[in-house]
């Protein structure tokens, strides 16, 4: 566990250094590179904006985590997310205003995620397609779909910007005082939690692991495979689906073209920095949207193209796995001086 | 909308296609699924058309390309051969970080690009002929060069063979003495090859110019089609010529028809690669140790 | 295990492990001293082991005593910690897969390593080094033809794709992809496990050859009938040494199963009259697999109900059946009831073990403890940790504690945590494959007395075995499993009866 945490800081420490050394070699002043960190964690406003962005990855997240324990590849985070949020906009705009409408349109963002990864699993479990490549191929859908819903049936009233209109303001998820802190964040942080209790209290969480660890030896305890890798898609779309109407009932109001942005790619970033644990994935998280936020405000002073965060979270993911891999150990005595010949095979006894 | 043009734009969008298809199909019947073939051509996309337009050579821009695919192929092959980290998992990671790097390293050159990217020139003793005017050296490479020599590869030669036992089970090769890895690495070095060519037409010649994400999926439509050729040369082919002809009925369709939104379109490619993996029931004919790591 | 009477003249006296028969020619390859340690296991401490051309050894020991390991360092697919190797008396500086194949030490590995797409042909060749650069499907054809012929083991079809063959056509395979390059040594991890008698016949001739032609064989084997049958010399391994290597004739039968280790467990067979019925299958059918044809069992409270035969009959489509994974046409009742696949899947009270441990049985990340809940229904996390505690301490399993993976237990305990887990709620039907193959005997013993305890409470079992003793000791009646067909049942004194069931015969 404690050697678990220690590979997660080191490989958040890497991608920090990664993203400063190629800051150094764009040319920009490391007063410039410490700044931007300012604006990811200086103040009581920036802290605030850091979780609210680090709310739909850690709901992302989750729904990686409970997919990826069970043995499922759901790649689909991003037009889960999509779709969720198309929906909350909906029902929301169809409520008349008010906290039910807000709550109806969470509700109904799950089960538009929920569905989109329905699909992915059905085919899964009855055409045996694999989960990874549908769901990636459901993100380009559901991209494109927006695309036509905001040029065409949601398009704002006046029909001049791609967007749709915004939710009324009494439909928003209620928020902290001076930030735009909502609700959500909490709602994200409980499920974390229950999450956590879940997979590792619950003898359902404990038959969702075993599917993904040895489905063959699960099958012959009893445990019904294909329903069980079908509920956690279910499971992981609702989530990544909340993910997309929180965004938009928190923090957007709207939906405008790049609504996903790759949140849903960044969401597995952050569980497999956080080795697929619902806590550990809070403050990654947390890591990631202050890197999110901190590249901003990069592009904004000295004009790095804030992609800079996707290169972090890959480095980070990068460097966290290889030093978990299996032969990382094994390399490493590969390597070392021949002080301890591997076959000691010649040698006189 | 003439059958002519029709099928030159299906051989020109299935030249990016058939040679990732081709490199994929290579490293699957080693054993590895390479999600990160999206990266690899994004990268190599990139590479290509940021060394032609600084050198203003073409063919500089295609080593360019390949180098880049092959820095991806390193990567991956360092996590999955030699550590043995899961194939999944590495790919995503790499998908991302390849995002990261075109996107701040086209930031940082965007202005590069502005004067335009040289870009390849069809043949030149063709024109007049219909279709094959539009073609280059690289779709007639793709189409017929490619295609026989993985054939040949493959089926034909020691290395194929035993590449196929590493990804049937790589302890049959590892027994008889002979590395596992080296044959998964060769055919991730010809993938790298094959991808890095991929990469560079799409920035030199499909759509000249680079844009952020501009491999659009391809990697992943890429997969999906050796799904659905079940390994074999002919049904990858058949595979992506299928596919390619969906796709340029769908562009002519599009040029025709303004009135629907192109987004519409857009979603096509997707939904007709979808419509595929569930028409080819895949799994069966796998290699039965793909996505396994060397024992 | 109940062994045979001997049929060789047994020697009254204790052999003298130190006196080593010096009048032999020269060893082949001699093995001093080797170590090696996985982890903190020491699998061998100081195993040391010579041998003679034209002799066939027999490698015996309990489970875990380290004979594959040695074997493997012997052929060159393991590097030892320490020692050393001496082939034709020359010490060896390193011993990769590569030196060992060229010096000529093959080794025919318990588990197959064939390319289940490629063809029979395809296969043989890789380990060619006569494969040309450029292939031709003829070419294959025709090297492979060659191969077999060498090898001395008749095999056909050579076209079939390996995924289509039985799994005795698949250790064929690996005899001859093994002696097909004619090893001065070759090296063979319990050859017999998946054989039928017809095979056996085979293998003897050409072990006769072999010795003939002034190569060595070792067979590694936990069976002692089969060393008095086809070995010459015979070396115990015990904790990771050779504690004892000399000719077959200076041996008994009882020494050598003294010296393997200090308990020797003997189990009892029992006979229950009239019991209720709690499983019948009659005129079951499947296509999957290997097809059963025209199944009739009929299991009763607290029966067990052997069935035997090599592997690759049907065993596992048998038991795949009754966990409800395989479509099959006929009826399967229980308790009465006509049951399908979903109701059989769906049925808490039929339990397996299943016979490929870690493949289908376990869960190897998880713990102990967590691997036992996964037995029950649903469980808190607290009384799973009580239950874990009192499986470890009623099983003897060896584990620092319940929370301990169970990758990292040794095969006998990770088989006392499986059956363990399937006993925790008395089941009616217990479908056992293989419960003690490859245990030592000390595990063995515990598992056996384990399953017949539930038995006398009541369950019926379902014991699916290859190794005949193992059935006829522990079973009340016997059936036979010969591709596909379920014979009529025999008491367990039908011997003669049965072993001609096995091998075929009508």
């Amino acid at each position: 566990m404690n050697r678990r945490i220690a590979l997660t800081v080191g490989a958040a420490v890497c991608s920090l250094l990664v993203i400063a050394a190629c800051g150094v070699l764009l040319g920009v002043h490391p007063a410039t590179m410490l700044a931007s960190c300012a604006g990811a964690f200086g103040s009581y406003y920036a802290v605030g904006e850091t979780l609210v962005k680090s709310c739909p990855l850690l709901l992302l997240a989750l729904a990686v985590i409970i997919a990826f324990r069970a043995g499922a590849w759901n790649i689909g985070g991003e037009g889960q997310l999509i779709v969720g949020a198309v929906a909350a906009l909906c029902v929301a705009q169809a409520l008349p205003e008010g906290p039910l409408a807000a709550i109806l349109g969470l509700m109904a963002g799950a089960a538009a995620g929920a569905i989109w990864a329905g699909i992915a699993a059905a085919l899964r479990v009855t055409r045996n397609a694999p989960e990874v490549l549908t769901t990636i191929l459901l993100n380009f859908v559901a991209e494109h779909f927006l695309g036509f819903l905001i040029n065409g049936p949601l398009q704002e009233g006046s029909g001049k910007y791609p967007e749709s209109e915004a939710v009324a303001p009494l439909s928003w998820l209620m928020t902290l005082s001076s930030t735009r802190l909502h609700v959500g964040v909490v709602l994200a942080v409980v499920l974390a939690g229950a999450m956590h209790y879940f997979l590792f209290y619950s003898a359902a969480g404990l038959r969702i692991r075993a599917v993904g660890l040895n489905p063959r030896a699960a099958r012959y305890v009893g445990i019904p495979v294909d329903r069980s890798i079908f509920g956690a898609m279910l499971a992981s779309g609702a989530l990544a689906g909340l993910a997309g109407s929180v965004e938009l009932l928190g923090v957007t109001h709207r939906l405008f073209e790049r609504f996903g942005g790759g949140l849903g790619y960044s969401g597995i970033a952050v569980a497999l920095l956080a080795f697929l644990q619902p806590l550990a994935a809070i403050p990654s998280a947390i890591f990631f949207a202050g890197l999110a936020r901190a590249a901003g405000e990069l592009q904004r002073t000295a004009g790095i193209s804030s992609a800079v965060a996707l290169l972090g979270q890959g480095v980070a993911v990068l460097v966290a796995l290889t030093l978990s891999a299996p032969r990382f150990s094994s390399l490493r005595v590969a390597k070392a001086p021949a002080s301890r010949p591997v076959p000691h095979l010649g040698e006189s006894s | 909308m003439n059958p002519a043009s029709i099928l030159a734009l299906t051989l020109m969008a299935g030249t990016p296609l058939l040679l990732a298809v081709t490199g994929e199909l290579m490293v699957q019947k080693g054993g590895m699924i390479n999600i990160a073939l999206e990266a690899m051509m994004l990268m190599s996309a990139f590479t290509a058309a940021l060394i032609a337009t600084t050198s203003n050579s073409v063919t500089l821009g295609f080593v360019a390309g390949v180098a880049g695919g092959a820095l991806i192929a390193l990567a991956f092959g360092f996590m999955v051969i030699t550590l043995g980290v899961d194939q999944i998992v590495s790919g995503t990671a790499l998908n991302l970080l390849t995002l990261g790097i075109t996107g701040v390293a086209y930031q940082q050159t965007r202005e590069r690009f502005e004067s335009g990217v040289p870009s390849v020139k069809p043949f030149a003793w063709a024109s007049g002929i219909p279709i094959v005017e539009r073609l280059d050296s690289t779709v007639l490479l793709a189409w017929v060069c490619v295609p026989c020599v993985a054939g040949f590869l493959l089926w034909r030669t020691r290395f194929g063979l035993r590449l196929r036992a590493c990804g049937e089970n790589s302890e049959t090769i590892e027994h008889a003495g002979l590395p596992a890895s080296n044959y998964r690495w060769s055919a991730l070095a010809i993938e790298a090859f094959l991808a890095g060519i991929a990469g560079a037409y799409l920035s030199l010649s499909l759509s000249p110019g680079f844009a952020e994400n501009m491999v659009a999926g391809r990697g992943f439509i890429a997969l999906a089609i050796v799904i659905f050729g079940r390994w074999t040369l002919r049904g990858v082919l058949a595979g992506v010529l299928l596919f390619s002809l969906g796709s340029s009925i769908q562009f002519l369709l599009q040029a025709n028809h303004h009135q629907i939104s192109f987004h519409l379109f857009l979603v096509l490619p997707y939904l007709l690669t979808l419509a595929i993996l569930v028409l080819s029931r895949a799994g069966t004919n796998a290699p039965a140790a793909l996505g396994k790591r060397i024992a | 295990m109940i062994y045979q009477e001997p049929r060789l003249p047994i020697l009254k006296s204790w052999p003298n492990a130190n006196r080593r028969n010096n009048r032999m020619t020269d060893p082949l390859l001699e093995l001093r001293d080797i170590r090696k340690s996985f982890g903190g296991f020491e699998a061998l401490r100081s195993a040391s082991l010579a041998l003679r051309p034209g002799r066939v050894t027999a490698l015996v020991g309990e489970n875990g005593a380290g004979k594959t390991t040695l074997m493997r360092i012997a052929a060159g697919l393991l590097a030892a910690d320490g020692g050393e190797i001496a082939a034709d008396k020359k010490r060896m500086r390193s011993w990769s897969v590569r030196e060992a194949a060229t010096f000529g030490v093959r080794m025919v590995e318990q588990h197959f390593t064939l390319a289940s797409q490629l063809s029979l042909a395809e296969n043989l060749v890789l380990h060619s080094l006569r494969v040309p650069a450029l292939i031709s499907k003829r070419s294959i054809l025709d090297l492979a033809t060659e191969m077999v012929a060498r090898g001395g083991l008749p095999l056909d079809g050579l076209d079939r794709p390996v995924a289509e063959i039985s799994i005795a056509e698949k250790a064929k395979m690996e005899l001859i992809k093994a002696t097909s390059s004619q090893p001065r040594v070759l090296i063979m991890d319990e050859p017999t496990s998946v054989l039928g008698p017809r095979e056996l016949t085979e293998i003897e001739a050409l072990l006769h050859k072999i010795k003939a032609e002034g190569r060595s064989v070792v067979i590694i084997t936990h069976k002692l009938p089969e060393v008095f049958r086809l070995a010459d010399d015979v070396a115990v391994m015990r904790a990771g040494e050779v504690i004892f290597q000399d000719e077959i004739k200076n041996v008994s039968l009882e020494s050598i199963a003294r010296m393997m280790s200090e308990t020797t467990a003997v189990f009892r067979p029992f006979t229950h009259r009239q019991p209720e019925m709690v499983c019948a299958m009659k005129g079951v059918r499947t296509t999957a697999g290997v097809p059963l044809k025209s199944v009739n069992l009929q299991i009763g409270q607290g029966e067990i109900i052997g069935v035997v035969g090599a592997a690759g009959n049907g065993q596992s489509e048998l038991a795949a059946l009754l966990r409800g994974l395989l479509p099959f046409s006929g009826t399967v009742t229980l308790n009465g009831r006509n049951m399908t696949p979903e109701t059989l899947f769906g049925s808490r009270r039929v339990r397996h073990i299943p016979a490929d441990r870690i493949g289908e049985g376990l869960f190897g990340e998880l713990s102990i403890m967590e691997n036992l809940a996964l037995g029950v229904e649903s469980i808190s996390r607290s009384s799973a940790y009580e239950q874990a505690v009192r499986v470890i301490a009623a099983f003897s399993i060896r584990a620092r504690s319940a929370w301990q993976p169970v990758n990292t237990l040794s095969g006998g305990n990770q088989q006392k945590v499986l059956v363990a887990r399937e006993l925790l709620r008395r089941p009616e039907l217990l479908v056992a494959a293989e419960p003690t193959r490859g245990l030592d005997l000390e595990s063995a013993s515990l598992i056996r007395k384990a399953v017949t305890d539930i038995a006398e409470r009541g369950t019926g079992v379902l014991l699916i075995a290859s190794d005949l003793e193992e059935v006829i000791s522990c079973a009340d009646r016997i059936h036979v499993l010969y591709r596909g067909v379920i014979s009529e049942g025999f008491a367990p004194d039908q011997q003669q009866e049965i072993v001609q069931q096995i091998a075929g015969g009508r």
